[in-house]
């Protein structure tokens, strides 16, 4: 669905920040994005959203390349939700996550009865149709957060790109955003990449996983094959371990160890 | 909404009674005459305007007088209905707008610079005396219009001189670090800033020209400052329309997409909407309809910034409702404003015994004054709802 082939892109202070990379995202893939701050996984995420022109190399979605595809096409099929999304918008949740359904608009200045339902649906999906009139700026940070992930499914793309929608969420949540996700791609084909520092969530719950270094794909697989410490301790730059439950048959937990992470950066 | 409607048509056909002239012309009179009613001689008997030879009785001579005359009353008075109804609509309407745009509340249409480089143009074409007239429209005018497009186009290429060459991204950025406008690497505050020095500096070039100005150049410009609705030209209305109109259509049109603008301009375009084009779409047309409301009218100040606000309060924040309500709130508020401009004068000759009936209180003077109280009202009744 999304092909990204020796992909380079750089800013005007450093041109050859991010690349090359390469990677094909398919139908019902959930792909976890993990790597240190500054790595360029935000960036990576912009790059397939279209937000950003590669300097060199070529994405194509669904065999389209980014110059053929029309803006709308791109939206009807890509929804995108960034880190930091306006929380003190004075909009009615349900009104928010109706403005999904932009690029499916029909003629006309406003949304139809089943544009409503779809985003009533959405708000149910991710627990916060109980806001649904009341205004955004009167949610938490959690609450508005899982507002505009519900507004991206209310998109309906082929595509969601999320950059880390779980920082403000709570324990409970923060599974439970995962585990749609998943349930979305295993049931609809929906194809999802995440950018996430949490690697055991991740690992939980993708079907791939590309660990970023200095703008460089350092690892690229299953879960299994990356989210190991012996391949995360040197590009995260602390020890880690691997936990497991004991006599449980799971893949248990890698964490850091505490003590390696006190040494003066 | 209907009501809105409703209560601005209200305005309008009332309108042409209130005015300046005696209370003899009540608004059903001069409706009458223009519209070639019959006026019957009964209806005029007790007007001492009419019996001019005491006999209580009505000639037909006198009647065809007394209908001429409300005629002229309504020709003079209707024009100045409309144009308050175009300038408040195009003001309103351009600051919802660019409130929205420019992510401040503080936005005016003026933001940009056009009040101070329509101002700088005027103030030049009354220093250099010019005095004549195209198509009956006087070139301080076009000298004012002139000078607000001015501004806003070097604001704009200050901003051009600071393109990033290469990548044409900033790394993504954190909160606090305010969106782009225009795709070029100038924030929303950016280009406020550069509005407000453009102000600055139009400003100061005008006391630059006051220095070596006469009194009475100078009282000249610090009276068009205040704004006027006064009529001044007949083809007026089909030169201001063309330049107002693209305005309406396109900032009403546009509605829709400053919603999605309202998450920020990663979310906007992820959702298909072309945020730079929507952005130099907008400006520019808001940018000509304003200079020509400043070209016509002088500055006049508050409506830009205060109707919006009434109407956020009112009506919420959705464009799709906010832009229509404003301008609506936008046209009516101007009509009652200039209705007070013409009567305010005649309540002070009332007042002090002096007869100043005939002159009217500058149109910017009254948005002021009667602008703050409502939103006072407006914003205490918000905060204990």
């Amino acid at each position: 669905m999304l092909e990204m082939e020796t992909v380079r892109f750089g800013y005007a202070e450093q041109p050859d920040f991010l690349g090359p990379i390469s990677l094909q995202v398919r139908p019902g893939e959930c792909w976890a994005l993990v790597g240190p701050n500054g790595a360029g996984k935000s960036t990576l995420l912009r790059l397939m959203a279209g937000l950003y022109i590669p300097s060199s190399g070529e994405i194509r979605i669904f065999g389209k390349t980014n110059t053929l595809i029309s803006l709308r096409d791109r939206a009807r099929r890509i929804a995108f939700v960034p880190q930091h999304a306006p929380v003190d918008l004075d909009f009615p949740v349900r009104e928010v996550v109706v403005m999904g359904r932009f690029p499916h608009r029909s003629l006309g200045l406003f949304d139809s009865q089943s544009d409503y339902r779809i985003a009533d649906n959405a708000l149910a999906t991710t627990g916060t149709l109980e806001f649904a009139n009341r205004s955004l700026a009167t949610l938490s940070g959690g609450e508005a957060q899982r507002v505009h992930i519900a507004a991206a499914l209310a998109q309906e793309p082929n595509l969601m790109l999320l950059d880390e929608p779980t920082s403000s969420l709570d324990l409970r949540h923060q599974i439970a955003i995962f585990a749609i996700l998943r349930r979305r791609a295993d049931v609809d084909g929906l194809a999802v990449v995440v950018v996430t520092h949490d690697v055991n969530l991740a690992a939980r719950y993708c079907s791939n996983v590309l660990l970023m270094h200095e703008g460089r794909a350092a690892a690229m697989g299953t879960p299994d094959d990356v989210i190991a410490p012996e391949v995360l301790a040197p590009v995260y730059g602390v020890a880690m371990e691997t936990l497991t439950r004991a006599g449980g048959a799971d893949r248990g937990w890698v964490v850091p160890i505490d003590e390696a992470c006190a040494e003066p950066l | 909404m209907g009501v809105c409607v409703a209560l601005l048509a209200a305005l309008v056909l009332v309108s042409p009674g209130v005015g300046t002239a005696s209370a003899t012309y009540g608004w059903w009179d001069v409706w009458r005459a223009k519209l070639g009613l019959d006026i019957r001689g009964d209806d005029l008997v007790d007007r001492p305007l009419v019996d001019i030879d005491g006999d209580a009785t009505v000639s037909a001579q006198e009647l065809d007088g007394f209908v001429r005359a409300a005629r002229s009353i309504f020709d003079q008075r209707f024009p100045r209905t409309l144009l308050a109804l175009q300038v408040g609509i195009t003001l309103a309407l351009c600051g919802a707008a660019f409130q929205t745009l420019f992510r401040n509340p503080l936005a005016t249409p003026y933001t940009l610079g056009i009040a101070s480089g329509g101002s700088l143009g005027a103030l030049v074409a009354i220093r250099l005396g010019w005095r004549a007239a195209i198509l009956g429209i006087p070139v301080l005018a076009f000298a004012a219009f002139a000078g607000g497009i001015a501004v806003v186009a070097m604001v704009f290429a200050l901003g051009r001189g600071s393109i990033r060459r290469g990548a044409h991204a900033k790394p993504p950025h954190a909160p606090g670090h305010p969106p782009t406008m225009s795709g070029r690497g100038l924030t929303s505050n950016e280009l406020l800033l550069a509005g407000v020095t453009m102000g600055l500096f139009c400003s100061a070039m005008m006391m630059l020209v006051t220095v070596i100005s006469s009194q009475r150049e100078t009282f000249a410009i610090v009276r068009w400052m205040m704004g006027s609705l006064d009529p001044v030209a007949p083809l007026e209305g089909a030169v201001l329309l063309p330049l107002m109109l693209p305005a309406w259509v396109v900032l009403i049109l546009s509605a829709r997409a400053l919603n999605q603008y309202r998450l920020g301009d990663e979310i906007a375009a992820s959702r298909g909407v072309r945020v730079s084009r929507l952005q130099g779409a907008c400006v520019l047309v808001a940018t000509l309809a304003t200079a020509a409301v400043v070209a016509r009218c002088g500055p006049v100040g508050f409506v830009g910034l205060v109707v919006p606000h009434v109407a956020a309060l009112i009506f919420g924040r959705d464009s799709r409702i906010l832009m229509p309500a404003s301008a609506l709130i936008g046209g009516a508020f101007l009509i009652i404003c200039d209705w007070a401009s013409q009567l305010a004068m005649r309540f002070a000759g009332w007042l002090t015994g002096q007869h100043l009936a005939s002159s009217t209180l500058p149109i910017g003077v009254v948005t002021a004054l009667v602008g703050v109280p409502i939103f006072l009202v407006l914003l205490r009744a918000r905060r204990h709802a």
